[in-house]
């Protein structure tokens, strides 16, 4: 049990950081992201401490998770992408000073709210892969599709986001 | 943003990794998660100082010397404070007292006074009602003396009482209570007629009452008193 504890533990330290920007991404504010993430290591602990065989890939079990986990949360919601990207992100910058902070805030936002209006799909794999720098094999893994689909993903989300920001 | 490029935007995306959740929130979570306990909010050293003071605190009744003596003194301050609530306070102590003995006089007076009826009606001069009658008296004059508190009302009661035993010298009889009783009524008699109005006649007797009091004479005294009151 004690060897389950640290096995999770070392999950938990690795993924909380993931795990917690890519809910945030997707949803209203760090209270319902920090809400949406508990549930996911929750889910994950109860997933690690039942299951008989080692998980392979945590990370995409705990992504999975917190896909699923985000439509249940659009779906409670009754609505499925309309999402405000008023609320200001937290920046864990101690060294950048308050000019740097609020553009770089304002930058976030603006890639926030361009990343939110693209289609669902595209937002997981250009979220794993620009920001999490997760392979493209993996994400293919991950969504379970061929590597060549979740290139052109990749290049159709990119293009759209780029459009996106542009208009904004 | 007007115009941007793709290096621009993967740039974007890449700043994104500022994001982070609360550290704060990140350890909760985690030791909720994996020590199966619900931590306070606080973290660093003020939580580490609170945890401390507390954690000494508890300890501190957890001690058994400290706990048993903690407990010797609960029971202690219980029972003093049921005992307390037990005996009779000093105001309302004297009062019951009063009451007790003011009670005890009154029955004592009625006493006297049914037997006086009694016996006057029956056998006026007979040895065996004087005796009955004195020992009614000493039994008023006892009560009197455990009542120091009576009223002008209960004096007169007594006053006319005394005076209506027949023919006899009451105060001859060797007990000091009833001579102290004697003493009491006339002087309470004396002390209300001088407050009040009186005839020169009244005057007159009311100084020769004063004469026999000073004299001892309390039965005559005590006559004369009746002999104004009427």
């Amino acid at each position: 049990m004690e060897s389950l504890n640290e096995q999770f533990s070392l999950i938990y330290d690795q993924y909380i950081d993931k795990i917690y920007r890519f809910v945030y991404l997707k949803v209203n504010g760090p209270e319902i992201a920090e809400d949406i993430t508990s549930k996911v290591f929750i889910k994950g602990w109860e997933a690690f401490q039942g299951s008989s065989e080692p998980i392979k890939n945590p990370g995409a079990f705990l992504y999975q998770i917190a896909r699923n986990m985000v439509v249940d949360h659009y779906r409670a919601q009754g609505r499925q992408k309309t999402v405000s990207a008023d609320a200001s992100p937290e920046i864990a910058d101690p060294g950048t000073n308050s000019q740097d902070k609020a553009i770089l805030s304002a930058d976030i936002n603006v890639v926030k709210k361009g990343i939110l209006k693209l289609k669902k799909e595209h937002q997981d794999v250009i979220i794993w892969h620009y920001l999490e720098d997760m392979p493209i094999a993996n994400i293919a893994e991950l969504i379970n599709k061929p590597a060549g689909t979740v290139r052109v993903m990749l290049h159709r989300g990119l293009k759209d986001l780029k459009d996106i920001i542009q208009e904004s | 943003m007007t115009k941007i490029t793709q290096k621009q935007l993967i740039e974007s995306l890449q700043s994104l990794k500022e994001i982070k959740p609360n550290k704060e929130w990140v350890v909760l979570l985690k030791s909720t998660l994996l020590e199966n306990k619900v931590p306070s909010r606080m973290t660093g050293a003020a939580s580490a100082q609170k945890v401390s003071f507390m954690d000494s605190f508890y300890s501190l009744f957890t001690q058994r010397k400290l706990a048993y003596s903690f407990a010797a003194i609960l029971v202690l301050a219980i029972g003093i404070f049921g005992f307390t609530k037990l005996l009779p306070s000093e105001k309302t102590s004297p009062q019951i007292a009063s009451l007790s003995s003011s009670s005890n006089l009154m029955q004592n007076v009625a006493d006297l006074n049914t037997k006086i009826s009694a016996l006057t009606k029956a056998t006026k001069d007979s040895a065996v009602a004087v005796n009955d009658i004195n020992a009614k008296v000493s039994a008023l004059a006892k009560s009197l003396k455990n009542a120091p508190v009576i009223d002008s009302k209960t004096i007169n009661e007594i006053a006319k009482t005394l005076a209506d035993v027949p023919g006899t010298d009451l105060t001859a009889s060797q007990d000091p209570d009833v001579t102290i009783m004697y003493q009491t009524v006339v002087k309470s008699q004396i002390a209300d007629l001088q407050k009040t109005t009186l005839t020169d006649d009244q005057k007159i007797t009311l100084e020769e009452v004063k004469q026999l009091y000073l004299e001892g004479k309390y039965t005559d005294a005590l006559e004369k008193i009746l002999l104004i009151n009427k």
